[in-house]
């Protein structure tokens, strides 16, 4: 799972931040060429610099973490963590944790015993020898004893804020961010889910939230234990952990069977229950969207997602998103409710979008990021209708194609780029665009069945780019590969125009035809051909309104249609289904809803 | 499809990297690449009812029965593909249809006055005849007897792939689409059809004038694997009592050769079920040997055809088998059939596990020398205990390789990798220089070496488990193997699959005395650029230190241009294998102390390390006199060492003797020595003996003694006409056409006169007789392009044909053109490939009103291909 695009400021989504807050960093390199400037290969040693997938060596059947937050305020906790492991593919001798730097190790046991083991820190590699060939799967039990304080940086591993000496009572806060492995030996790279049972220590007052609700509630001299049974297997590295002393949200939340209920820090509470507090129903939505119910039980069989906002995440972020929890920074507080409810939707969304299904390799996370966005539209859709969710996708694809201009293959990667920068423009907006154009494709019934169907298929497992789309093809019966490779596969955007002119059919202009002309004047290239797109037209004359479809694959193309009359207008692709900037030139330039 | 016997056309590629992009058209701007077309119905199942009342005419009615429910949403049309067929007549239901049929894009769509309901199902009944198929459906009629020799009964047969079962039903001819089927022909009396599935019933007509069989295939396969065959044929059925019935259908009077040839097809099952973990999916195994078949065979579903000569007479197999061809379309049963490549991007997943079927079949299945209980290779899972030859399965994959690491070049974006959408054909997939047969065997190969054997099939085994019935994409094979393995194979599978291109790797080998240290270091030497970054891969090397007995493993990890790893050792090596067991699909070049390699073509620690040596002796410099030479011959001696080795060896020697290897180098007379000893030594293994006799030729064309020459064609002419091999004939008569013997054209034309396993004495001896190029043999070539000889033969006689153009041009041309037109589809193919070499303008004329023209499309593109090769032919 990732971190929500940053929110609205000034006015207009910084949609390219998404991409700094995953891990990228984004520089271009359009225009470059040559192979000493070509970002695909190391020069000097001809190395293919493309990232690909970790190995899947091991699967992590379960995971019993016992933590003891020693002081939520520098981010130091004490744990011991049994991991049921079972190599996969052939018998292995040594096991290979993730495991910060900041990762004090103190003992390692398989099946009881003492074994071998090296921590490298810059690495943040623990390397587990298990003092026999363990064959493939054979299943051991894996125990680590660690400690550590400080065990996170730059948004990773663990953030915090140290309690306030000049407040009265304890207000430090702690919560779980990216790459549970940064602070807890465990493993980020999952091909399926772990059965996870977590039992968290805090100092009085202290209170813990995670996934669930919690099993139980111990209490001894100055300390607190919350277990939680995490009984569905959830994935290791989206552990979601809060800590903090935090009040109930005042309303909304909860609705039948469902409990998406709030928390804030003391004082906050009424605050974050009016802008949040609408969490209950967006799940009751996804879970009949999606056909699959939150993953995330309580007590009482209640599914619960628990939203906290906490001032240790940064304020100018975006939610932390992790199994069972969403983490808001307090700053969303000062926004209003209608502003933040689509990220809040988003991020919801992302519990089953990186919570019951995850990428496989950050080039296949744009599928969770499409998913999660076009979620968070369509509960805009539901709740202020279909304008206003057209609204979001023609900004979308604005900001990318302004943002993608110029990008183009091969040196420009796309959303499934292996590179460590993204080619697209604006990841966020692309994705929005995208999984928008393949909904008015496939049309909502079978794009919902596509849907559903990826998620039974990869449910509590990693799934790839190619999963996704034969799931789509599977439910619509439409071949998708030319789609996926000209618009996720490959960066940039159409730029189209079209020109109509209308011939009269002799004397008057009481009837006549309509000749299109539709011009692709992007940069097309054997890597970058003319895109395959349908450019769907309105012709208005004084008799009614005409919907044309005009397809096209190549350069240019030119179509006739019979008219009732001289148009009086002739507007392009109203409802945003092709990524680009599309222009109706000619008479009734003005005419049209043109794109910047 | 199957391994072809002789290779059909050139490729129609073969793109460098400064040529033209053939995935973009620069004109309008638009991707050449071919994307799977939607699917909007879901088809069920398709009824065909066949009616044949006369095989001598070409023609049939056809009433078509389609199953379908709509997919995604109502469906006002609907467009299949259909080409050439005459459509009388639509209904839905019982309600007339309306029907579009467009020619050029080889479619019919149907218009529904009521458009039918999504998720329902509906039936559409369709009228049509067959008639004078040019594609799809290949029907010989009957042909009289030519000198003496039987004629042939009228037949055909259907080949649907790769897009041509449109040519007699309509279907969604692609195949990401399946359904069940039945056929239900009805033919002249004494004729059989053989279709796929279960004869559920065959009926004599009232008066006995006609037979109708009834053939019912209920579990659902893909349009391109829907067979109709009808002959006059008798049927053996090699079963052995097993579960399924195993007919052979043969030509009358070639049944006493079925169990010979086919014998062991039910041991076979038994293997690839064991190896697969999964039963032989069909209702039963038919095998179809048919007139007219330009491949090797065709794995429709549970009824494979194969060509004429698969079946073979007992003394055909003294030096030849058809057991490979049997094995690969049996495992297409498999792969291909049960599991499906989704579109022809994937095709390499039927092929290339089709191939590695037939290796896996010589090692485990053939048994012979080296056979051990569980040997080398990791054995562990389904190959625990069992028998085993690596040496044959090294053989086999060696083979492969040669032809893969000349044409497949890293390239990248000019040239094209294995799995691609860009092809003007759908055929140009299985002919591609990045070969989904040779280069997919050896992906899959170096995935089981990777895995090791107890992952691997596990891995195959789930594969299948997981797919089945299906059809899929080269991404859901990688996982399945990912899963297997606990490995991440995306880089594996975008660097051998995607990109095109092999490693060619140079290592060098040091030995440091005074430090008693290894070092090695290797190069990727291939062009290296963005689109075609290094290669990364591990290179094993062995490692035998003097007077030990326990070999030594060093892997060299390369992901760069160049890697370099230093080993300890207690005594300098005495062998150095660089890749012995073929972990890596490479060109590997081995620069080391040549001594080391007379130990290794002696010592090598697999088959594949003294295959390596071979080839590398035959350069080798700086050793004692005679040592490299010596050394070769005793292995080409070796009675106990594979035919393989033993002719690697014979060639290494003549490539001494000629200085005219794969690098050419000095002359080294102790080979020339060696090899006209060779002449003179009983050599009972035949493969061995026909090297040997191609050694002779290479060696005595390049002797500058006459007497030398002299004595090889003394040699090779006794072999030529009298061994008892066919293959040592035409190896003797095609050396005797390298030193120009035209004193022996007689040998030739006596050769043209027999008739062997595939024509390869004939072959041959078109070959010499062009070699000659003589205006005195040009009467003789002429002739054998014509009836009474075996499509082989004809096919050849063409090539020949081309080559002796210069002597009669007139006739070469009209014989060639009208050879263009020949019922026999591969000499009409040969034809082709042979007018492409012709110096003549008219060629480009005939050619490119052909490649407009043809009624066939695939007739059209072959000679759109042939044009293009012709007017390239000044560059070649």
């Amino acid at each position: 799972m990732g971190r929500m695009p940053w929110r609205r400021r000034s006015g207009r989504r910084a949609w390219t931040l998404w991409a700094a807050a995953a891990g990228f960093t984004i520089v271009g390199w359009a225009g470059t060429g040559g192979a000493a400037d070509d970002p695909r290969i190391d020069a000097a040693t001809g190395r293919d610099l493309r990232a690909w997938p970790a190995e899947r060596s091991v699967e992590v059947r379960s995971a019993v973490i016992e933590l003891e937050v020693v002081d939520p305020g520098r981010g130091a906790v004490s744990s011991v963590v049994e991991l049921e492991v079972v190599p996969l593919g052939s018998g292995r001798e040594r096991l290979e944790l993730d495991a910060g730097e900041r990762v004090l190790v103190d003992r390692v046991t398989v099946d009881g015993a003492s074994v071998r083991f090296t921590h490298d820190p810059g690495a943040g590699k623990l390397r587990v020898e298990f003092g026999r060939m363990v064959g493939a799967g054979e299943s051991v039990r894996v125990r680590v004893w660690s400690t550590g304080e400080g065990l996170g940086s730059d948004g990773a591993g663990l953030v915090w804020v140290e309690d306030d000496p000049a407040t009265a009572g304890a207000d430090a806060e702690m919560v779980a961010a990216q790459g549970t492995g940064v602070w807890l030996p465990s493993v980020n790279e999952t091909a399926g889910g772990t059965r996870t049972e977590l039992s968290v220590t805090v100092p009085d007052p202290y209170e813990v939230v995670a996934a669930g609700s919690p099993a139980s509630l111990t209490r001894t001299v100055g300390k607190r234990t919350y277990r939680f049974a995490i009984g569905e297997r959830a994935r290791l590295s989206g552990l979601g952990l809060a800590v903090g002393v935090f009040e109930a949200g005042v309303g909304g939340g909860v609705t039948s069977g469902i409990n998406a209920g709030v928390v804030a820090p003391a004082g906050l509470g009424a605050k974050a229950g009016a802008v949040l507090g609408r969490g209950g129903e967006m799940v009751a939505f996804f879970e009949e969207v999606f056909g699959e119910p939150l993953a995330w039980t309580g007590g009482g069989g209640v599914r619960r997602v628990a939203q906290v906002v906490s001032r240790s995440v940064p304020a100018e972020g975006g939610a932390v998103v992790r199994s069972g929890v969403v983490v808001w920074p307090a700053g969303v507080l000062d926004q209003p409710a209608a502003e933040v409810e689509r990220e809040q939707a988003e991020a919801l969304a992302r519990q089953w979008f990186g919570g019951v299904v995850w990428a496989r390799s950050d080039a296949d996370a744009w599928v969770m990021d499409t998913l999660a966005a076009l979620g968070g539209a369509m509960w805009v859709e539901r709740q202020r209708g279909r304008e206003a969710y057209l609204e979001l996708v023609r900004e979308a694809v604005i900001v990318e194609s302004a943002a993608g201009s110029g990008r183009r293959a091969p040196l420009d990667g796309g959303l499934t780029t292996r590179l460590a920068a993204s080619g697209v423009g604006d990841r966020g907006a692309r994705c929005l665009a995208i999984g928008h154009m393949l909904r008015t494709r496939l049309g909502d019934a079978a794009f919902v069945e596509g849907v559903r169907a990826f998620l039974r298929a990869n449910r509590f497992a990693d799934a790839e780019t190619d999963d996704f789309r034969v799931a789509l093809e599977g439910a619509s019966g439409q071949s998708l590969e030319r789609f996926f490779d000209q618009w996720v596969h490959r960066p940039g955007s159409a730029v189209i125009e079209v020109e109509p002119v209308f011939i009269a059919d002799g004397a008057g202009e009481s009837a006549g035809a309509l000749r299109v002309r539709v011009r692709q004047t992007q940069v097309i290239d054997a890597d970058n051909p003319a895109y395959a797109v349908v450019v769907p037209l309105v012709i208005e004359t004084a008799e009614g309104t005409a919907n044309l479809d005009v397809p096209m694959h190549t350069r240019e193309t030119e179509t006739m249609v019979m008219v009732p009359g001289r148009p009086t207008s002739v507007r392009v692709d109203p409802e945003a289904t092709v990524l680009g900037r599309l222009t109706v030139v000619g008479e009734w330039a003005n005419a049209t809803g043109v794109r910047p | 499809m199957a391994a072809v016997v002789l290779a059909l056309v050139g490729s129609a590629r073969g793109l460098g990297p400064s040529a033209e992009r053939g995935d973009f058209d620069a004109e309008s701007g638009a991707s050449r690449a071919n994307y799977p077309p939607h699917r909007t119905a879901d088809i069920l199942h398709i009824a065909l009812d066949v009616t044949i009342p006369e095989m001598n005419r070409r023609e049939m009615s056809v009433v078509q029965r389609i199953r379908l429910k709509p997919l995604g949403g109502e469906l006002a049309e609907l467009t299949l593909n259909q080409a050439g067929l005459d459509i009388r007549s639509a209904k839905v239901g019982e309600e007339e249809a309306d029907f579009e049929v467009d020619n050029d894009a080889e479619t019919v769509t149907f218009l529904f006055a009521t458009p039918l309901a999504a998720g329902r199902e509906s039936t559409i009944t369709l009228e049509y005849r067959v008639s004078e198929p040019s594609d799809g459906v290949f029907w010989t009629t009957e042909t009289g007897g030519v000198g003496g020799a039987a004629g042939r009964p009228a037949q055909l047969h259907t080949q649907g792939q790769p897009e041509s079962a449109r040519c007699w039903f309509v279907c969604h001819d692609f195949p990401n689409e399946r359904q069940t089927t039945e056929i239900t022909a009805t033919v002249p009396a004494g004729f059989t059809a053989v279709s796929n599935g279960r004869l559920e019933s065959q009926t004599a007509s009232v008066g006995g004038g006609l037979t109708t069989f009834r053939w019912v295939q209920d579990r659902a396969h893909v349009s391109y694997l829907v067979s109709l065959v009808v002959g006059r044929f008798e049927s053996v059925d090699v079963a052995r009592g097993g579960k399924i019935a195993m007919p052979v259908y043969v030509p009358v009077g070639r049944g006493t050769d079925v169990p010979g040839t086919f014998g062991r097809t039910a041991e076979m099952v038994g293997l690839y079920e064991r190896l697969f973990d999964e039963p032989y999916p069909w209702a039963q195994y038919a095998q179809v040997v048919v007139d007219n078949f330009a491949w090797g065979g065709m794995e429709n579903t549970g009824a494979t055809t194969l060509y004429h000569h698969a079946v073979m007479s007992e003394r055909e197999r003294a030096d030849a088998t058809s057991e490979d061809l049997i094995a690969h379309e049996l495992v297409h049963q498999w792969f291909g059939n049960l599991v499906t490549c989704a579109s022809w991007e994937h095709a390499w997943l039927n092929e290339a596990f089709a191939t590695l079927g037939e290796a896996l079949w010589w090692e485990f299945g053939a048994g012979g020398r080296g056979a051990a209980a569980d040997g080398d290779g990791g054995g562990g899972g389904v190959t625990a205990g069992l028998a085993r030859n690596l040496d044959a399965y090294q053989w086999w994959l060696l083979g492969m390789r040669g032809g893969l690491l000349e044409s497949d070049h890293a390239a990248a974006p000019a040239a094209l990798g294995m799995a691609t959408k860009v092809y003007a054909h759908a055929n140009d997939v299985f002919e591609q220089d990045a070969n989904p047969y040779t280069k997919g065997a050896w992906v899959l190969h170096m995935l089981r070496r990777r895995l090791g054997d107890e992952a691997f099939f596990r891995g195959v085994a789930g594969y299948l488990d997981a797919h089945a019935d299906r059809s899929v994409e080269t991404f859901e094979f990688r996982r399945a193997m990912e899963r297997a393995g606990g490995v991440s194979l995306a880089r594996f599978f975008d660097q051998w699959v995607v990109r095109p291109g092999t490693p060619k790797v140079g290592v060098e080998v040091a030995w440091d005395a005074e430090a008693s240290r290894l070092r090695l270091r290797a190069e990727q030497r291939q062009p290296i650029d963005g689109a075609n970054p290094a290669f990364a891969f591990e290179l094993p090397v062995k490692v035998l230190v003097a007077g030990e007995s326990t070999w030594r493993e060093v892997r060299l990890a390369m992901d760069g241009r160049s890697a370099e790893a230093e080993v300890a050792l207690p005594g300098e090596p005495s062998v150095v294998a660089v890749d012995p067991d073929l972990d890596v699909l490479a060109d590997v070049e081995v620069e080391q102390d040549a001594g080391r390699w007379i130990v290794q073509l002696r010592e090598g620690p697999t088959y594949a390390a003294r295959v390596q040596a071979a080839g590398h002796l035959a350069k080798a410099t700086g050793l004692p006199d005679g040592a490299a030479s010596a050394a070769l011959a005793k292995v080409v001696l070796d009675a106990g060492a594979h035919h393989g080795l033993r002719s690697a060896a014979a060639r290494a020697l003549a490539d001494r003797a000629t200085g005219q290897g794969k690098t050419d180098g000095p002359r080294d007379a102790s080979a020339l020595d060696e090899v006209m000893a060779l002449s003179g030594t009983a050599i009972e293994e035949p493969r061995t003996r026909a090297a040997v006799a191609d050694a002779i030729g290479r060696a005595g064309d390049g002797a500058e003694d006459a007497a030398v020459r002299g004595r090889a064609v003394d040699v090779l002419t006794a072999w030529a006409t009298g061994d008892a091999a066919s293959g040592v004939r035409a190896a003797a008569i095609a050396s005797l056409g390298r030193l120009r013997a035209a004193e022996k054209v007689d040998v030739f034309r006596a050769a043209l006169a027999t008739r062997t396993h595939d024509a390869r004495v004939e072959r041959a001896a078109l070959g010499a007789m062009a070699d000659l190029d003589s205006p005195a043999v040009v009467e003789d070539v002429l002739r054998a392009t014509g009836a009474g000889f075996d499509p082989f033969a004809r096919a050849k006689a063409a090539d020949s044909l081309a080559r002796l153009a210069r002597h009669d041009r007139e006739k070469v041309f009209a014989t060639l053109s009208a050879l263009l037109d020949d019922g026999e589809q591969r000499v009409a193919l040969a034809a082709g490939e042979a007018m492409s070499g012709l110096d003549d303008r008219r060629v480009g004329e005939v050619l490119e009103r052909r490649s407009r023209l043809a009624r066939a499309r695939f007739d059209r593109h072959m000679a759109g291909v042939w044009l293009r090769a012709w007017e390239g032919r000044g560059k070649k």
